[in-house]
């Protein structure tokens, strides 16, 4: 068992979780609570499948991913923010509208046990520093949707704590009051920031599709958009913690895939369910903070506190 | 802000009781049958819509559900069947929510209870009525056990039981499998024996076939709106759901209400599953997973997160689900346009719920005013 190339495909496997959760931790922010982050996921991985098995083009799959991923942060914010929905309720149901939406879609689409298998995203190494030691292997000898995860991670943690947007999505999320009353427009910044989350996530789902899986499997995202939930919370809502914290879902799945090969003894079964086990073991475990941003899953209503619409 | 020192508000869980604590409430505690009618309607419309893009005709395609749902006494048999699992399920999310927590693990609570169900029934003795009792109480513990881990985690550690019991799902389905395809496996294919027929539910009605797993299910749910309703210790979960706080001077264990709410909720759900299994499929299989927790949670979502709207919701699924099968077979679609449905039906309805809410809040207060 080669520990680096261990690690190589912790990377990769995390890619997924790890967009999901950046784009998460931008919305729980801002008080939005995003549990549709599994449905985002799905839909992102269809709508990636169907566009690279039509266009035959890899990389207009993974907009298309990111695309209608942003839709569904969209609507999910729309029914929340405008049309009162709970936010837990509504991300919830987009889930299971999504869940079976894509399972039969998938069927007309690609009837037959051929659920549109599409090429998947070539290794691309980084010339120079793919050659260093170990760390050239693990970290530039990846998918170039993986690469995007650093300078993204990095971005939008400059922006979240360096900018002023960033410190209106602070403020809309842990006092809204008095952050409409200093001006911020709560309700466009809330949509905005889950239309956010939601992008990021169609951009994991079509990664887990075009850039893992190499096509479309009912329900293929297994939870994944739950434990980027998780890693949320895990990664105390900070954005260069988060994405090490996907990390850990990757090594427990690359790990789990490693052992099962290798041990016979042990039931395949639970290589399936390492991690999730890790990932509850974790929460358990007080890693993570309970500072929630304080108006996270909080209705509000701009009435209550008598500012403009 | 509630600062609670017994437990700390769940931001996800409490939250849905605060957001009620304002303009909903209304809508939760005196329901408006005219937007349930209008949201029946536009769910309809938006179904259909969906139905389009799915390439089926939106008219004969409701014609299907319906006659599958309630055409014949064998469909309404199928209707009430399969509603019974969805209502228990449903519970399974109503009374930790009393409590202010969200349980989202009713499908892996469920699993869990047909697993030990089938596990005692590999070793116990073919004892007729008794048997199928201590059955259904063996669903009933094993879901319960299962449900105390993240029971615990919250009320101890804090961890948010959102996350927690979702993530169990999946840890659920892995170990029924293993289960079935190791210890339990019956021969040469991945499923248990056939449970004994000692220990089968009795049918009533020839065409309309319910096993009596469903008449117990109402029995359950009519007791525990009682229990929530009337008894102090409903009270009590009231309380500590509103999360405002005075739990500490009331004397009221925060901890061990929301503990025993969700350890009593995947007894429920332990329970539905073992139903199941006695009732209607007499075999577990590697790979059932039915996803009545997810069915459960759209009923109490639709059921305003009471008991006995949750049953009602769970018969409007159940027939959802019967006629799912009907249109199968008329339009070759998969099965799980179901879940769509399902899903639109809950988004709609709320939404329209939530409106007719807010309009009758300012009428009121328009009325106040003048």
């Amino acid at each position: 068992m080669d520990a680096v190339a261990l690690v190589q495909d912790a990377v990769w496997a995390s890619t997924p979780v790890a967009f999901a959760a950046t784009g998460e931790t931008i919305a729980e922010r801002s008080g939005m609570l995003n549990i549709g982050l599994e449905g985002m996921m799905l839909t992102g991985a269809f709508v990636g499948v169907i566009t690279t098995s039509a266009t035959h083009l890899l990389w207009l799959g993974f907009v298309a991913g990111i695309g209608i991923g942003a839709a569904i942060g969209l609507l999910h914010a729309l029914l929340t923010l405008w049309a009162g929905l709970d936010q837990v309720v509504s991300g919830l149901m987009l889930n299971l509208l999504a869940q079976g939406g894509t399972t039969v879609l998938d069927q007309i689409a690609f009837p037959g046990s051929n659920s549109g298998t599409v090429a998947t995203m070539p290794n691309v190494p980084i010339p120079l520093l793919s050659k260093l030691p170990y760390v050239g292997q693990i970290l530039f000898q990846q998918r170039l949707a993986t690469y995007l995860l650093l300078p993204v991670g990095i971005a939008t943690f400059v922006i979240l704590t360096r900018t002023t947007t960033g410190l209106r999505i602070h403020a809309a999320g842990e006092d809204v009051d008095a952050a409409t009353l200093e001006g911020v427009l709560v309700r466009p910044l809330r949509l905005a920031t889950n239309t956010v989350a939601g992008a990021f996530s169609g951009a994991g789902g079509a990664f887990l599709a075009l850039g893992i899986a190499g096509g479309f499997g009912d329900n293929m995202t297994a939870g994944r958009g739950y434990i980027a939930l998780a890693m949320v919370i895990i990664g105390r809502w900070n954005c260069l913690l988060v994405i090490p914290a996907a990390l850990l879902f990757g090594l427990a799945s690359s790990v789990g895939i490693q052992l099962q090969v290798s041990s016979t003894h042990v039931p395949y079964q639970f290589f399936i369910a390492l991690p999730y086990i890790v990932t509850v073991l974790v929460m358990f475990g007080r890693v993570a903070s309970k500072r929630a941003p304080r108006q996270l899953g909080q209705a509000w209503e701009v009435e209550d506190v008598g500012g403009r619409r | 802000m509630s600062t609670d020192r017994g437990i700390k508000p769940s931001a996800y869980g409490n939250r849905i009781l605060d957001a009620s604590a304002r303009l909903r409430w209304e809508s939760l505690i005196r329901p408006d049958a005219a937007s349930y009618v209008l949201g029946a309607i536009l769910s309809i419309i938006v179904g259909g819509i969906a139905l389009l893009i799915f390439g089926t005709a939106p008219f004969s395609a409701w014609k299907s559900l319906f006659q599958g749902a309630v055409g014949s006494q064998t469909a309404i048999g199928n209707s009430l069947t399969v509603a019974a699992p969805i209502a228990l399920c449903g519970l399974a999310v109503v009374v930790p929510l009393r409590a202010g927590l969200l349980n989202i693990g009713g499908d892996g609570q469920f699993l869990v209870g047909a697993l030990g169900c089938v596990a005692v029934a590999a070793v116990m003795p073919h004892i007729a009525v008794i048997g199928a009792i201590v059955l259904l109480l063996a669903g009933m513990v094993t879901g319960a056990a299962f449900a105390a881990v993240p029971a615990i985690g919250r009320a101890r550690f804090g961890v948010n039981e959102v996350v927690s019991t979702i993530l169990l799902n999946f840890v659920a389905a892995e170990l029924l499998s293993w289960a079935v395809d190791g210890p339990l496996r019956g021969g040469s294919l991945p499923q248990t024996n056939l449970v004994p027929g000692t220990f089968l539910l009795p049918k009533v009605g020839s065409q309309l076939q319910l096993h009596i797993g469903v008449f117990v299910t109402v029995f359950v749910i009519l007791g525990v709106a009682i229990i929530l309703a009337k008894t102090a210790l409903g009270y009590r979960m009231r309380i500590v759901g509103s999360s405002s706080g005075v739990t500490r001077y009331l004397g009221i264990s925060a901890g061990r209400i929301t503990t025993g709410s969700l350890v009593v909720a995947g007894g429920i759900a332990g329970m539905a599953g073992a139903m199941e299994i006695l009732g209607v499929q007499g075999v577990l299989i590697d790979g059932y997973d039915p996803g009545y927790g997810f069915d459960g949670l759209a009923a109490a979502f639709l059921g305003g997160g009471r008991p006995v709207g949750t049953l009602v919701a769970a018969l409007v699924l159940g027939g959802l689900h019967a006629g799912g099968n009907l249109l199968q077979v008329t339009t070759q679609l998969n099965i799980s346009v179901v879940v769509v449905l399902e899903a639109i039906l809950v988004i709609v309805t709320l939404v329209v719920r939530g409106f007719s809410a807010r309009m009758l809040h300012q009428r009121a207060q328009l009325a106040t005013e003048a």
